[in-house]
Formats: structure tokens, C-alpha cells, sequence
């Protein structure tokens, strides 16, 4: 009979020692719970100080815990993060490949005293391509682009807005630049053809033009201050019109197809 | 069991714990409730142990929580543990100091390991210094525990003339 009273009253105070648990743990308030750890704190805040204090901040400053959802977010910015410090370094790799390229640009006499304008090449459609400068910063229709990895021009701004450009390739049909040929005195004018080359016509045949003869972009009051090379003489034959002239096809020295970089040079003005 | 020691016992480890022992670093620093903990579940009559293991649960979530302004995980861990404990200790009865090493380290494991589940699903926290909690904590205690068995022992008199005298009362009690 005492054992089983002894064995029923175990099992009470065991339950009535769970429940106070359970009833601290899901009903009293977190609030008032923390009163009551304050509470402690603040009674025996004497001995407690002969220590660090730990408890008054502990119970004051919330505990350096995170939950799941919070640990998730955080993981997803810090991925977010690295990603965004990959592509600045990315960014900064290719601005430090341009600046090389521009300096090596400036570096060819005559070219120093012009602005030269960095830009990407947006799309390209045939013998016209768009440009990621535009008036803002300072590019104008009529000014010279070149290739900035080959420095040879590709064409001319033809049509232009706030923020990008259009430039008219040498091969298009409406391209007409004044070029001088290596060892010809005179200058001749560069004309598209519309199929990827361009021509230079009425040149006296006295001249023994050799295919792969430079063909270079003549300066340009307030365009162009140095002879830059636009193109190479890929065939010669007869003017059909003229009989005593060639009739010269020039092959451009860049790979339009390929081109990702241009710079657009503008004449640096004087005061 | 003399409750007013017990309570000036239990007052006094969980002051030590916050105050003298908080500025230790984390990893190294024993519990001292834990101990008392297995101190009572072992040495204490059944009644006493379940009594004894929830007030200093209650002692733990007062004065060193595992989340600020939560109460109630290390009540119910201590109190089902401690209770645990003092049914096994009929069968096991660990008095060499190796097994009460074992056991302090064992119970510290458990009743942590709960305290923190607990905690994560009544707050959903997963507090950053589980391992500390789990491991080395519970370590740091088994090592010191044993060693405090005796003045604790003594200071409730349940050894040598008090323990008789304990004994005694209890007899013409019944």
C-alpha cells in the first residue's frame, strides 16, 4: 500500500513538474518570462557583478541565434554578393583590357591629340552598326570609328542619339571616305559596294598597284588629324568606263563580323 | 532532504554559474547545475531526485537561459532526465568516478541536446553554440563533477554522521 502511494505520488510529481515546464515553456508569455529572469538578475546583481555581469546583458540583448528562414536569406544574399563581385571583377578586368588598348591607340602619333571615345558595339546589321555612345557623351555625325583591338577605321557616325549611334561601315553602299593609296600622290574616294568590300575607282593605271597596297583614310579637317588604314587593294582590273584607269577593289583590314570594341575619335577642341 | 540547503545550494551554484564562472569562455566553462543535477538523481531518494531535478531546471532557465525570455526547456530536461536518471540509478547505481564521469557527460548531452530542441520549436532559433551545449560543456562538467560530489555531499550532510543522522530521522519519520 506505501509503494503504491510512494509510486502514484512519484508519478504526480513527476507530471506536476512537466506541466510547470510545458506551461512555463508554451503559455507564460516570453514577456514575462524575461521579467522574471530580470528579476533574478536585478536581486542578485551584487554577486552577479563579481563575475562579468553576463546575465543582465544576456537577458537584455537578444541571444546570437538566427532562425532557418533568416540563415536561408542571409545565405541567398551572400551568394547574391559573390555573384556581384565576380561580375565587377569581370567589369574590371575588361575596363583594364580597354584602357591597355586605348593606350596603345594614343600612343600612335597624331592620334594623341584627338579624343578617343570608347564604345560597344550594340548590333550590327549588314554594312550598319550601333554603337553604345551617343551625343552625351560627345559623339556627332560625321566623326571617324575605329576598331579598338585592330586601329584600322571601320566607318563612319552617320545618325545619332542621347545614348548610342549608328555607324555607316566603309562596305556600305552610301560610304564615300577620301583615302590615300601607299605611293599614289593623289587622293581617291573609298565607296561601298554593299557585299562586304569596297571599291576605289578612276586610279590611273601608270600606278603598278600590288594586292595587299595599304589603303588609308586621309586626315579630315576636324575629324581625322593622322592617316589612319582603312583598307587593303584585293583586285585590280580594267574601268570599264575609263579604259586608261583600275577599277580597285579594297578588302577591309577588320573583321567586321567580329568586332566588339570601337572608339570614336573626336577632334580635341582648342581655345 | 534539507530543502532550505538545497535551495541555498542551487541559489548559490547557478550565482557561480553567471556570475564568477560567465567570464570564462564558453567551451571551458563546467555547469554547475548539471552537476547538482546528477548529484540529486543519484544520491537523493526517488521523490526528492524528481522534486530536486525540475527546481534546478527551473534554477538553469532562471538564471542561465539558452534564449532570452524563454523559460521552460531546461525545466522539462532536467526534471525528465534527472527523473530518468534516479529510476536508473536502482540498476546502475554508478559509483566509481569513471561511471559518474560517464554519466554527468551523458545526462549533460541529453538534457542540452533536448533544452535546444526545445527551444527551436517554441521560438524556431537554432542557437549558434549547439556543440558548446552538447559536447563540451557536459565534458568540462563530467571532469569537475565527481570531484565536487563530496563537498556537496557534505554541505547537504548526506555523508558520515550526517548521512546517519539523515538515516535516523528518516526511520523515526516512519
Amino acid at each position: 500500500m506505501t509503494r503504491k502511494w510512494a509510486s502514484t505520488s512519484k508519478g504526480l510529481l513527476f507530471a506536476g513538474g512537466l506541466f510547470v515546464g510545458l506551461t512555463f515553456l508554451l503559455l507564460v508569455p516570453r514577456e514575462a518570462a524575461g521579467q522574471l529572469q530580470l528579476a533574478y538578475a536585478h536581486v542578485f546583481r551584487w554577486p552577479l557583478k563579481m563575475g562579468r555581469g553576463v546575465l543582465p546583458a544576456r537577458a537584455t540583448t537578444p541571444t546570437r541565434s538566427i532562425s532557418p528562414q533568416a540563415y536561408e536569406e542571409l545565405l541567398k544574399a551572400c551568394q547574391q554578393l559573390r555573384n556581384k563581385a565576380a561580375n565587377v571583377e569581370a567589369e574590371l578586368q575588361a575596363a583594364n583590357r580597354q584602357i591597355e588598348l586605348l593606350t596603345k591607340l594614343k600612343a600612335k602619333p597624331g592620334l594623341a591629340q584627338m579624343q578617343a571615345i570608347p564604345a560597344k558595339v550594340d548590333t550590327q546589321v549588314q554594312d550598319e552598326m550601333t554603337i553604345s555612345q551617343g551625343q552625351e557623351s560627345g559623339v556627332a555625325v560625321g566623326q571617324y570609328v575605329l576598331s579598338l583591338t585592330d586601329q584600322c577605321m571601320i566607318g563612319v557616325v552617320s545618325a545619332v542619339s542621347a545614348k548610342g549611334a549608328k555607324v555607316r561601315l566603309i562596305t556600305d553602299r552610301d560610304s564615300r571616305i577620301p583615302v590615300n593609296i601607299a605611293g599614289l600622290a593623289a587622293g581617291k574616294y573609298l565607296e561601298g559596294r554593299g557585299d562586304g568590300v569596297a571599291r576605289i575607282r578612276q586610279v590611273p593605271r601608270e600606278h603598278a598597284l600590288q594586292a595587299g597596297t595599304a589603303v588609308y583614310a586621309q586626315p579630315q579637317r576636324g575629324l581625322l588629324v593622322v592617316q589612319v588604314i582603312v583598307a587593303e587593294v584585293a583586285e585590280r582590273k580594267m574601268d570599264a568606263e575609263h579604259p586608261t584607269m583600275w577599277d580597285i577593289t579594297a578588302r577591309p583590314v577588320c573583321n567586321m563580323t567580329t568586332l566588339s570594341d570601337v572608339v570614336v575619335m573626336k577632334p580635341v577642341s582648342v581655345r | 532532504m534539507r530543502w532550505l540547503r538545497f535551495a541555498v545550494l542551487v541559489l548559490l551554484a547557478s550565482i557561480l554559474q553567471t556570475g564568477l564562472l560567465g567570464g570564462l569562455r564558453a567551451d571551458l566553462k563546467p555547469d554547475l547545475l548539471l552537476i547538482l543535477l546528477v548529484f540529486f538523481a543519484l544520491r537523493g531518494n526517488p521523490t526528492d531526485a524528481i522534486i530536486a531535478s525540475f527546481a534546478i531546471g527551473f534554477a538553469a532557465d532562471l538564471s542561465n537561459p539558452i534564449a532570452g525570455r524563454l523559460m521552460g526547456p531546461r525545466i522539462i530536461s532536467f526534471g525528465l532526465f534527472g527523473t530518468l536518471l534516479s529510476d536508473l540509478n536502482n540498476t546502475i547505481s554508478p559509483r566509481r568516478v569513471i561511471y559518474q564521469v560517464v554519466t554527468i557527460f551523458l545526462t549533460g548531452c541529453v538534457t542540452a541536446g533536448l533544452s535546444y530542441l526545445l527551444t527551436f520549436l517554441r521560438t524556431g532559433a537554432v542557437t549558434a553554440h549547439m556543440a558548446t551545449g552538447c559536447f563540451w560543456q557536459p565534458l568540462c562538467s563530467a571532469l569537475l563533477g565527481p570531484f565536487l560530489f563530496w563537498p556537496i555531499g557534505w554541505c547537504m550532510q548526506m555523508y558520515g554522521r550526517g548521512r546517519r543522522r539523515y538515516l535516523r530521522g528518516a526511520l523515526l519519520r516512519h
